[in-house]
């Protein structure tokens, strides 16, 4: 039945025929790729037989199977992964706090721009892990609760460090302000002069053109903010100093030649930044579902 | 052609205005020089010309948008739109991050009214233009001829006696464009506006406008006037129509020889 090849483009609009493919290279990519190479990883461990290099992959699995239980005394892989959510939490939002109303400042009033691009272009590029040493100089081991006069508050801020803090919103910091800026000038001339003709003032032009119009950068700085902070607090939580996290313990386990708890540790790192991802893409389309359709 | 619109009380007078751009390599561009026209109340007035003569500077001064270099610019305040002159343009003429009701409510949002008030006659505006149904399609949503009925409707929420436009249906197909033609006419003669309209299409300023100017040369500048007395509606296969057609086609390729 060949001909049904040629009949096929008449029933469903090419588009529609496309679209059906592609979900279908997506589900195959969820249940083929990912289990295939499972069990080729299954299958390749049990082969080599030395677990302390590459573990049976059921053996990671049952150790996420039990994500509250004790390693090492050094608490669960969930409350490290919490702990280290909270801090990037706490981290970037502080760096939405100040990047956003820099960056709508800097591109709106161009004396403003001015002044801060040479200095936000110089320390742009420096990875934010270099600033680590300096910020555990300066705040030495405090945690947040302390900032405030409360040695202990009891809650997991107490395994929040303002340095780390520090570390993270600077990070996050330069992909919020520079999207925004982006954004802001690159408003189109056209819905300036727009605003205008319909009477909007100069803060009314900037709350209902500027603001609205930049949105779809603002929030790609925020995403790419938030996957920096996920890539920087894993690593400051490798290097001396810290003594919490999924980046401390997958560290510890390495140690002591766990690499079933480090690689159930990567598996959890990776699932929840692949979250944080999809998390903004989809929790944001709604707002700017003209992006991209302008005429 | 010897009447004189400054027996009516005009709405829009420009003196001996002149526009220079100067463009970021240096260059000095002269758009248009000693522009002298008056635009009365109650008027249609289509400005007509090849493209780059000025058409838009002379809007974009009289909307004040831009300042001109010498030269003077009056253009009377009505009541309601507190010095506001809606214009519609041929692109971008609405947010794309609004819905067609919320860019028919911007100008009267501005402006501080209710929102229950901005709704009510937002929602009255587009059915008066024939959109009541799209009031909540986003703009990429629409056919370039409703997005330009939206924008309409946008503009007459300012309730201003004064409306510019510039070239708002050149991006249409000659069927809606005649279309918007007549909604545009009716709701003229219904409002008793002024209207400041530019074109570079012959037939639709000769289907619209009490006057016609005629746009010319670099720097640009008013070279002749036609008062258009056919009665309305008009016919574009009346033997007066074709004529002034036919008389216009020759003073716009005389131009371009
Ligand atoms: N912002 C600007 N900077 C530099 N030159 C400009 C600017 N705006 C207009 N000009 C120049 O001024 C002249 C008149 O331009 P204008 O846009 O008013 O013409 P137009 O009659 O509206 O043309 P069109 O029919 O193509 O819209 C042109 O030579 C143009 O290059
Ligand atoms: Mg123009």
């Amino acid at each position: 039945m060949t001909f049904h090849c040629c009949i096929m483009p008449k029933n469903g609009s090419p588009n529609e025929h496309r679209k059906l493919s592609e979900s279908w290279h997506q589900v195959a990519g969820w249940v083929l790729v990912i289990p295939l190479l499972i069990v080729l990883w299954e299958t390749g461990a049990y082969l080599l037989n030395q677990p302390w290099i590459l573990p049976r992959f059921s053996l990671v699995a049952r150790q996420l199977m039990h994500p509250f239980q004790d390693l090492y005394a050094s608490g669960s892989l969930a409350s490290n992964t919490l702990v280290s959510f909270v801090r990037v939490l706490i981290g970037f939002l502080l760096a939405a706090i100040f990047g956003i109303p820099l960056g709508l400042l800097m591109g709106s009033t161009r004396a403003v721009r001015g002044l801060l691009e040479p200095i936000i272009e110089l320390l742009r590029p420096l990875c934010p892990i270099a600033w680590i040493p300096f910020a555990l100089a300066v705040f030495k081991l405090q945690t947040l609760p302390q900032v405030f006069g409360i040695r202990a508050s009891g809650t997991i801020l107490d395994q929040v460090q303002t340095g780390m803090v520090f570390v993270l919103s600077f990070g996050a910091f330069f992909p919020i302000v520079v999207n925004t800026l982006d954004g802001v000038s690159g408003v189109r001339r056209n819905y300036l002069m727009l605003a205008k003709t319909l009477g909007a003032s100069r803060r009314q032009t900037f709350l209902h053109v500027y603001l609205p119009a930049a949105l779809p950068m603002i929030l790609t700085g925020l995403r790419q903010g938030i996957g920096l902070c996920w890539f920087v607090i894993i690593a400051a939580e490798m290097l001396p100093g810290a003594n919490s996290g999924i980046g401390y313990l997958l560290m510890y386990a390495a140690d002591q030649s766990g690499m079933n708890v480090v690689i159930a540790s990567m598996i959890i790192i990776a699932t929840i930044g692949a979250l944080l991802n999809t998390l903004m893409v989809h929790g944001t389309k709604r707002l700017i579902g003209w992006y991209g359709k302008e005429f | 052609m010897e009447k004189n619109s400054d027996m009516i009380e005009p709405v829009v007078v420009l003196r001996d205005v002149s526009k220079i751009f100067r463009s970021e390599s240096g260059v000095e561009v002269k758009a248009i020089e000693a522009v002298n026209m008056t635009v009365a109340a109650g008027e249609f007035v289509a400005i007509l010309g090849p493209t780059g003569c000025g058409k838009t500077t002379v809007l974009n001064l009289v909307a004040g948008l831009d300042a001109p270099d010498s030269g003077s610019i009056m253009v009377r305040k009505t009541n309601g739109s507190n010095g506001v002159i809606p214009y519609v343009f041929q692109h971008y003429t609405l947010f794309p991050w609004r819905t067609v009701l919320a860019n028919v409510s911007f100008g009267m949002q501005m402006s501080g009214m209710s929102k229950r008030d901005c709704k009510k006659k937002a929602f009255s505006l587009l059915d008066q233009v024939g959109l009541g149904a799209s009031a909540n399609a986003y703009p990429h949503e629409l056919s370039g001829g409703m997005r330009q009925r939206a924008a309409i409707a946008q503009s007459l929420a300012l309730d201003s006696q004064l409306l510019v436009m510039d070239e708002p249906f050149g991006s249409l197909d000659d069927h809606t464009r005649h279309e918007m033609g007549e909604l545009l006419s009716e709701i003229w003669s219904h409002l008793q506006m002024t209207i400041l309209f530019v074109t570079h299409n012959i037939d639709e300023a000769l289907m619209l406008a009490d006057r016609v100017i005629l746009f010319k040369g670099h720097p640009g500048k008013p070279e002749e006037e036609f008062y258009i007395e056919i009665p309305r509606p008009r016919d574009r296969l009346s033997t007066q129509f074709t004529a002034l057609h036919v008389e216009l086609r020759k003073l716009m390729s005389n131009e371009c020889a």
